[in-house]
């Protein structure tokens, strides 16, 4: 399973580095530029400890797109960089046959105020659109879900959703610790008798 | 195509368009589901009806039928299903018997009305009883019940009593009608206050009921097993033996009720496929029909219909079978995994639930890391600390990051490293402390001065510092490990 202590060990470590490097390439950070740093590390770190699955070749296409943002993952991923990177792009296909699925919806939709005839069929019909909107939602939330069909998409979804709450976990316990390493550094400093100001921590 | 029909079992969203009958019949408890998603019954029962319907279409093929009279829905399968019920009853009146025998000698275009007080009197019981009460009449001129006995042993798949009755096309033709002016008279109970129209061509049950429109879902409930058990009415009539099918074994246990044919069929189905919709039940029963019609000789024009349906549907629904399968598999690890889905039913109920967790955990993702960049304003990180001690490797490419990062990030790794003091290790402690005690007053300042200081270090003391505190506080690392972990 996804969620073993394993891939979370990864997942920090690359995190951890991740943020490193960000904050390596520039000395100041604005409070968003952190936040987004950090993100991108944890982003790309999750990506690059699930290995090869589409939704992680997906975030790491959509992360590369921001030029500022390759060259750390380039550092930070190292040779997996290439590997994640998805070789090809469908994105054209798509917005066509969402174009015909909503002239086919529209149609349908006219048919069925049209007549009570056919209200077999369209009921049918409306149940899929149902369905098929929330798959549509659901692509756009997974990464690289796009070029997905339905029955893939629900297990990239299951594995995106696995390793998203395996990220949450870590980042939580990241944060609780740090909380725990500053208090404990005021602390110490204080007792050290030097001149401690908590200015660095917020 | 199966994605069609997996995203096609919409339950509870479709339930404002379904028509009021279906929705009544929703709520009627009458209907069994075994392993059936309630969000899912009333779709999927529009679904099997539409599908019934097509079937039933099939039956009325031959030339000798005649359409259907009026607008009622057609539930074969309903009566059929009442028949059997109808077998096992014991309180099958003389009366009832004879009216049946009266009506069944009609020609052969039967119109059955089934009062109210007909369904009252025919509660469904024990087959043998009916069996018991039947045999007497064998005998009797009356075509009508040894027409009832046969219809109830046929529907029982009772192979000898089937040979016994010596198949005789009028014969069958009484079977048949009082088989199904039994059923019509069973029916009343799940179909209140509906005409049933049935119609009979040659013998083989060719059976086109007609049910009022407001045929409950019993009739759709019914109608897999009165497709199944119309198939097994025409096998016993030409054969005189009764094929023991796997349409038999459902409805070789006595159901009880009037439901419980049915839900033998879809019992028999859903082991198959636990969640699989009515709409594939009915085509396997449909299937099934085909299976088994084939053999029937003497009906071909009829059994040819049927089995290019039944061959049509064996193609797909195996592969159908197989997607809805893997789906209902993902469908129930997601719902593990999303929590407070268990109960859910439905599969676009499940997707918004899906949808919506994985909303929120990206948002967590956001929010997080804005309190982490809160927390370290400059994006200091303990990876020592923070690491286990375990991931040894993790230590050997510091030094290369040292070198790459150049001397901000190594001022700043060192900043890192300096923080080590605050562990509860009192070697590291010392350690920390050995150093020139200036270098920890400019952490607070920023890293200009500490990467003065540093550079005095020169890296390879700080490769074998970072070594050094990497093993030595392998130690230190068990309590913000156990930190890390202890959630």
């Amino acid at each position: 399973m996804q969620l073993t202590s394993t891939f979370k060990l990864v997942f920090l470590k690359q995190m951890l580095l991740g943020v490193q490097l960000s904050a390596a390439s520039s000395n100041s950070m604005s409070f968003h530029e952190r936040k987004n740093a950090i993100k991108l590390s944890a982003d790309a770190a999750i990506a690059f400890a699930r290995g090869r699955t589409r939704w992680s070749q997906g975030l790491i296409t959509n992360l590369s797109k921001n030029e500022k943002n390759k060259d750390i993952l380039k550092s930070l991923l190292g040779r997996k960089y290439d590997n994640l990177r998805k070789p090809y792009c469908k994105s054209l296909k798509i917005p066509r046959s969402k174009k015909i699925l909503r002239r086919c919806l529209r149609m349908c939709s006219r048919r069925k105020k049209a007549g009570r005839a056919q209200h077999d069929v369209c009921k049918s019909v409306l149940a899929k659109a149902l369905a098929k909107k929330r798959i549509q939602v659901l692509k756009k939330l997974v990464p690289g879900g796009e070029s997905m069909d339905g029955f893939s998409l629900l297990d990239e979804t299951l594995d995106y959703a696995m390793s998203l709450k395996a990220q949450v976990d870590v980042m939580r316990r990241l944060l609780k610790t740090s909380k725990a390493l500053n208090i404990k550094q005021m602390k110490a400093w204080g007792q050290g008798g030097l001149d401690f100001t908590a200015g660095g921590h917020l | 195509m199966g994605k069609e029909r997996f995203f096609g079992g919409n339950g509870p969203l479709a339930e404002a368009v379904l028509p009021s009958e279906l929705k009544s019949a929703a709520g009627a408890d009458q209907l069994p589901r075994s392993s059936l998603n309630l969000g899912w019954d009333q779709p999927m029962q529009h679904d099997a009806h539409a599908y019934l319907e097509s079937d039933i279409s099939s039956l009325v093929l031959s030339p000798s039928f005649n359409a259907p009279t009026g607008n009622d829905g057609v539930v074969v399968r309903e009566l059929i299903g009442r028949l059997g019920s109808i077998c096992k009853s014991r309180d099958i009146t003389p009366t009832s018997r004879c009216q049946v025998a009266r009506t069944s000698c009609s020609p052969p275009m039967l119109n059955l009305t089934v009062t109210d007080d007909q369904q009252q009197g025919v509660p469904g019981q024990g087959n043998e009883m009916a069996a018991s009460q039947l045999a007497p009449f064998a005998g009797d001129p009356g075509l009508g019940e040894t027409a009832a006995r046969f219809c109830c042993f046929g529907l029982r798949n009772h192979v000898g009593i089937g040979a016994q009755l010596g198949i005789a096309e009028a014969g069958k033709l009484s079977r048949v009608s009082s088989s199904q002016s039994l059923m019509a008279a069973n029916n009343g109970k799940g179909v209140t206050k509906s005409d049933s129209t049935m119609e009979m061509s040659r013998f083989g049950g060719r059976i086109s009921c007609s049910s009022s429109p407001g045929a409950s879902s019993v009739s759709d409930s019914l109608a897999a097993t009165g497709a199944e058990s119309n198939a097994r009415k025409r096998k016993a009539a030409p054969k005189g033996k009764g094929k023991i099918s796997p349409l038999s074994s459902p409805n070789m246990n006595p159901p009880n009720e009037e439901n419980s044919g049915t839900k033998k069929c879809k019992l028999r189905e859903d082991q198959k496929n636990t969640a699989k919709p009515t709409s594939e039940q009915n085509s396997n029963g449909s299937r099934k029909l085909g299976e088994d019609a084939k053999p029937l000789e003497p009906l071909k024009d009829y059994i040819h219909v049927r089995a290019r349906r039944g061959q049509a549907t064996d193609s797909h629904s195996l592969a159908e079978r197989v997607r809805r399968e893997k789906i209902s598999e993902r469908m129930k690890f997601l719902q593990n995994l999303v929590p407070g889905c268990r109960k859910v039913t439905g599969k676009a109920v499940m997707l918004d639930e899906i949808i919506n967790y994985v909303q929120s955990l990206q948002r967590q993702v956001e929010f997080l890391s804005m309190k982490l960049a809160t927390l370290n304003s400059q994006l200091e990180f303990d990876m020592e600390t923070l690491l286990p001690k375990d991931m040894h490797h993790a230590h050997v490419p510091f030094p290369h990051q040292l070198y790459e990062l150049g001397m901000a990030s190594s001022a700043f790794f060192f900043f890192l490293l300096c923080q080590q003091p605050a562990q509860t290790d009192s070697n590291l402690l010392e350690m920390s402390l050995r150093w020139p005690s200036s270098l920890q007053v400019p952490h607070l300042d920023g890293f200009t001065d500490a990467t003065s200081q540093f550079v005095n270090f020169g890296e390879d003391d700080l490769r074998q510092y970072v070594v050094q505190m990497g093993f030595g506080e392998s130690q230190a690392t068990e309590p913000s490990s156990q930190l890390l972990y202890a959630e």
